[in-house]
Order: C-alpha cells, then sequence, then structure tokens
C-alpha cells in the first residue's frame, strides 16, 4: 500500500525534469527574430493551385555572420532548412518556402503549426526559437507538384541597416532619411525615437531673423524627402562601418513645379564618430547644391517623434550645444537629438565656417526642428554634422529575480505536515495492534 | 501563478517535511538501537540523522545565514532531489522497522 503511493510521485518527477529542460538554453544574442512574419501561397502558372507555402521571417541581425532557418511544419511533418546565409547589420526577411509535392504526400490538413529556428554557425551561441501558426487553414488540395520546383529556398530582403553600439542602436532606413534610436536589446522597444528628414526647402527671409520660419517666410523651392527622392545607400563594412545614404532631391520652384533645381543630400554615419561612451552616433549632413538658387537660404525640416510613447519632449542649451531630450515620466532621458550652430560651407568643398540657424517646436508625441543655412557668398556645399544618442546611464532592465525566493513560514507549514505524517503513522500503527 | 513559483513553495515546505521525517526517524532508529543494540541499526540511525543534518544545513542556508540561493532554472531539480530525499527516508523505514507479515 505505501509504494503505491510514492507512484503517484513518479509523474510529478518526470514533470519536473522536462520542465527544467529549458533552463538549458541560455545564450548571447547575435540574432533573434522580430517578431513580423507573413504567410503567402506561390502560384507561378496561376492555375489556382499552389507550388508552394510561403513563409516570409524579419530577423534582425546584431553580429554579422553567418544565419540559417530550420522550418519544420507540424512537429517535422514538413522540414525546410535554408542553409547558412551570410547577412550583414541590419533587418533582413527570410523567406522559407514549403514545397506543395511535400504538403501533398503528408497530407495535411488545417492551420499548420510551424517551428522556426535561427541558427548560426558559431557553435558557441544559442539557436533562437519561434512557434507560429498559420493564419490560414490548408489542405493538400490546394497544393501541386510544381515542376523543376527547386524545393526550399532562401531570399534575404533588408529594409534598413542596424548599428548596434554599447548603448545606442540605430537602424537607418535604406529608402528614407529616417533614424530609429533607443537602448540597445530589450529596452529598444520601450525607448524608440525616429529622426526623419521632411523636405528641403529653398526659402527668402521675410522677418529678418535668417533662419526659415514655416508659414512666415517664403518657400521658393521645395521637395518632400521621402516621396520625390530616390535614396540609395553605400554600405562599407570592411573597417567598422560607414553608410551613406544619399539622395538627389528635385527642389520644384514654388507656382511653377516644371523648374526644378537639383541639390544632392547625403546623410553619412561612420563607426569613427561614435562618442567614446558608445552611447551617441554623430552623422554627417553633407548637402551639394547643382546650381546656385536665387534664395536667402537653404533649411532641412525633420521631425523627432517619440515612437516608443510616454516621452515628453524638452529643449535644453548648454553652449555650444542644443539639445532636444525624450523624458519619460520617471525624468529619465531616453533619447537626444544634439547640435552645434557650426557648420562648413563654400563654393567646390565646404570648407569655410559659418553657422547655422535652428528652430524647433515641441509638440505632444514629436518635434519639428529645423537647421537653416544662409546662402552667402556663392555657397553651393554645406556640411553640418548633429548627433543622435542615449543618456550613459542605462535604465536598469527590470527582469525577474534569477533565484528562487524563500518563505521560512512555508517551512513552518511543512514542520506541521510532517509532524502530521508522523503522528497519523503512530496512531495507524497502534490501531493496527489493536485490532 | 507560474510553475516557478509553485516549484518555489513546494520547496520550502518540503524543507519542512524532510527535517521532520528525519528527526522522527532518527529518534526511532536511536530508541530502536538502545533496546536492540543491533549494529545496523546504529548505522541507519547515522544515515538518518544525517538526513537531518542535511535539512537544518539547508533550513539554515536558506533562511537564517542567506549562503544558499536556488537558481530559478534549477527549482524543479532542487524539488526533486528534495522528493526523492523524503522517499529514501520512507522507504529505508519500511524496510527496517515496518512488521513483515
Amino acid at each position: 500500500m505505501e509504494l503505491k503511493g510514492s507512484i503517484h510521485g513518479i509523474p510529478l518527477i518526470l514533470i519536473l525534469i522536462f520542465s527544467n529542460m529549458g533552463s538549458l538554453a541560455n545564450g548571447t544574442i547575435e540574432a533573434d527574430f522580430s517578431g513580423t512574419w507573413t504567410e503567402t501561397l506561390e502560384d507561378r502558372d496561376g492555375d489556382g493551385l499552389a507550388e508552394a507555402l510561403v513563409i516570409g521571417v524579419d530577423i534582425d541581425v546584431y553580429v554579422p555572420g553567418s544565419y540559417g532557418i530550420f522550418g519544420s511544419v507540424n512537429d517535422g511533418e514538413i522540414v525546410s532548412n535554408s542553409g547558412l546565409v551570410s547577412l550583414g547589420l541590419g533587418n533582413h526577411r527570410i523567406v522559407l518556402k514549403f514545397p506543395g509535392a511535400d504538403i501533398i504526400t503528408r497530407g495535411t490538413s488545417g492551420q499548420y503549426e510551424i517551428t522556426l529556428e535561427l541558427y548560426t554557425s558559431d557553435p558557441g551561441s544559442t539557436a533562437r526559437s519561434r512557434e507560429i501558426t498559420t493564419r490560414e487553414s490548408y489542405d493538400p488540395a490546394d497544393f501541386e507538384r510544381g515542376e523543376g520546383f527547386p524545393g526550399t529556398s532562401v531570399t534575404v530582403e533588408g529594409p534598413e541597416v542596424l548599428i548596434n553600439n554599447p548603448l545606442v542602436e540605430i537602424r537607418i532606413n535604406t529608402t528614407r532619411p529616417l533614424l530609429v534610436f533607443s537602448y540597445p536589446g530589450e529596452l529598444s522597444r520601450t525607448t524608440r525615437a525616429a529622426l526623419e528628414c521632411i523636405s528641403l526647402v529653398a526659402y527668402d527671409d521675410q522677418d529678418g531673423n535668417t533662419a526659415f520660419d514655416p508659414g512666415v517666410d517664403t518657400v521658393k523651392y521645395s521637395t518632400d524627402l521621402a516621396r520625390d527622392v530616390d535614396w540609395k545607400m553605400n554600405l562599407d563594412l570592411s573597417r567598422g562601418f560607414r553608410i551613406d545614404l544619399q539622395g538627389m532631391a528635385p527642389m520644384r520652384r514654388t507656382g511653377s513645379p516644371s523648374l526644378v533645381a537639383w541639390a544632392s543630400l547625403t546623410i553619412t554615419m561612420d563607426s569613427t564618430t561614435i562618442d567614446p561612451q558608445g552611447s551617441s552616433q554623430k552623422f554627417d549632413i553633407d548637402i551639394e547644391l547643382f546650381q546656385p538658387l536665387d534664395s536667402d537660404g537653404i533649411a532641412i525640416v525633420q521631425e523627432l517623434r517619440d515612437e516608443s510613447g510616454g516621452h515628453e519632449f524638452r529643449y535644453s542649451e548648454d553652449q555650444p550645444y542644443r539639445t532636444i531630450s525624450l523624458v519619460d515620466g520617471t525624468g529619465k532621458v531616453n533619447g537626444m537629438y544634439t547640435w552645434v550652430d557650426d557648420i562648413l560651407v563654400g563654393e567646390y568643398e565646404a570648407d569655410t565656417p559659418s553657422k547655422a540657424f535652428t528652430g524647433h517646436e515641441l509638440g505632444q508625441d514629436r518635434a519639428m526642428v529645423v537647421f537653416s543655412y544662409p546662402l552667402e557668398n556663392d555657397t553651393l556645399r554645406v556640411f553640418h554634422d548633429p548627433r543622435v544618442g542615449m543618456d550613459p546611464k542605462m535604465p536598469e532592465i527590470r527582469g525577474e529575480d534569477p533565484f528562487l525566493s524563500n518563505r521560512p513560514l512555508l517551512m513552518g507549514a511543512g514542520f506541521l505536515l510532517g509532524t502530521s505524517l508522523v503522528i497519523g503513522a503512530i496512531i495507524i500503527t497502534r490501531l493496527r495492534r489493536r485490532w | 501563478m507560474d510553475w516557478v513559483e509553485t516549484a518555489s513553495i513546494l520547496k520550502d515546505v518540503l524543507v519542512g517535511i524532510l527535517i521532520i521525517l528525519s528527526m522522527a526517524l532518527t529518534t526511532i532508529g536511536a530508541l530502536a538501537w538502545r533496546r536492540k543494540r543491533a549494529t545496523r541499526l546504529l548505522w541507519v540511525t547515522i544515515a538518518f540523522a544525517l538526513f537531518l543534518v542535511k535539512g537544518i544545513s539547508l533550513a539554515l542556508g536558506l533562511y537564517v545565514l542567506g549562503m544558499i540561493s536556488v537558481p530559478r532554472g534549477f527549482a524543479g531539480t532542487f524539488d526533486l532531489m528534495l522528493i526523492l530525499d523524503v522517499l529514501i527516508l520512507v522507504i529505508l523505514y519500511l524496510a527496517l522497522f515496518r512488521r513483515t507479515g
């Protein structure tokens, strides 16, 4: 009888053993799933039957290297392995194709449970895994055995480049002048700010302050930097990194849109211009006009946005620095956009010191920042170097305590339980003796 | 409540049970040895006493001195060890003191 009682402990023992397996998974994050994914059917011949189920998964690469994705449908019924692919810094989409032939052979119907594992060539790092369930239900009758279909395949696409410094993470969009910056890693989602160059404007100063004042000064030429400019990125990772985002801006004359003046705008980030603490990154703004403009100045209108919410903007000056900070409810600074008014200008080279005129307007979740550069003495080139960054004092990551909590009172409960067991055993023994 | 929290509670209760059970069995073993003076009873009493020492050391390390901290990832295994200790005590008791037939 007593032995039967102990048998009930076996399932508990097995549960305890298997539940501890998860504690083995621990390692450095070199790349991870971004959280977004897509599912589509590929029907190349357009006959209504798909040759493959296509799953696109976004990943963030923090350390350039070789990565692969292993995908498995319904616990290994259909598998797909990308093999190792060389990936640079930033966000990439890995596309896995599960061939229709395999789906027909396995005859699986319904929503598919797909396990994705992101692995690396480094044996010391740990695979990241993710479970997803397809949004749609599928049936083998939806598929066909595609003739000459290559089986599983992987493509890599990247809408942004990611720079991961010790205290600041910066994402640079490859098709827009948009920088998203935050603390790195787990704090990224709660401390994210975006800085976007909205427009490039040539203006005539109406109020005599030299700076461009939207709504007051006359706009003579302008361009929408997101809509009108075809941006190209050059990425050099041979020594640290150097990123050039360059676009040719067609500046259309106000009232005569067919009259276009051309300017080149280049935004450059370089690993040599990270501050020593790794908390901020300078970037260069180079403007090159391809013809003199009959305007008093040229201005870049920028928007600084609070992407994670819960922050307010504060402007401060500590000569020569001007800063707009994102401050959270506790007063902690979670993002800074800093600049000085010193610029370099020139006709062929930007080599003559000059001053920019900067203005700002703080809103609820966004702030407008305007850098105005006077066009005098045949100025065709302008160089300015602002900085985005985070407070070097990183907030504490509020994780769970790595150790179990101890409750002496519960041990007291254990004393009572143990005493009850002993007394119970003594009483039962005496009763049995009497009978 | 997640399973780690449950395992944490179980750990404290099991430490208490281990101490009381080993204390009771050490006492029973000592009384039996005093009555019969059999060497095997002395050895098994020493074994029970060592379990008692283990239980008291754990309680002191966990709750009084703070020298022992159980990692969350080790929660299940720690409970498993304590459960096995309790089972060993019960089986030893059954093997030695339960009347057969």
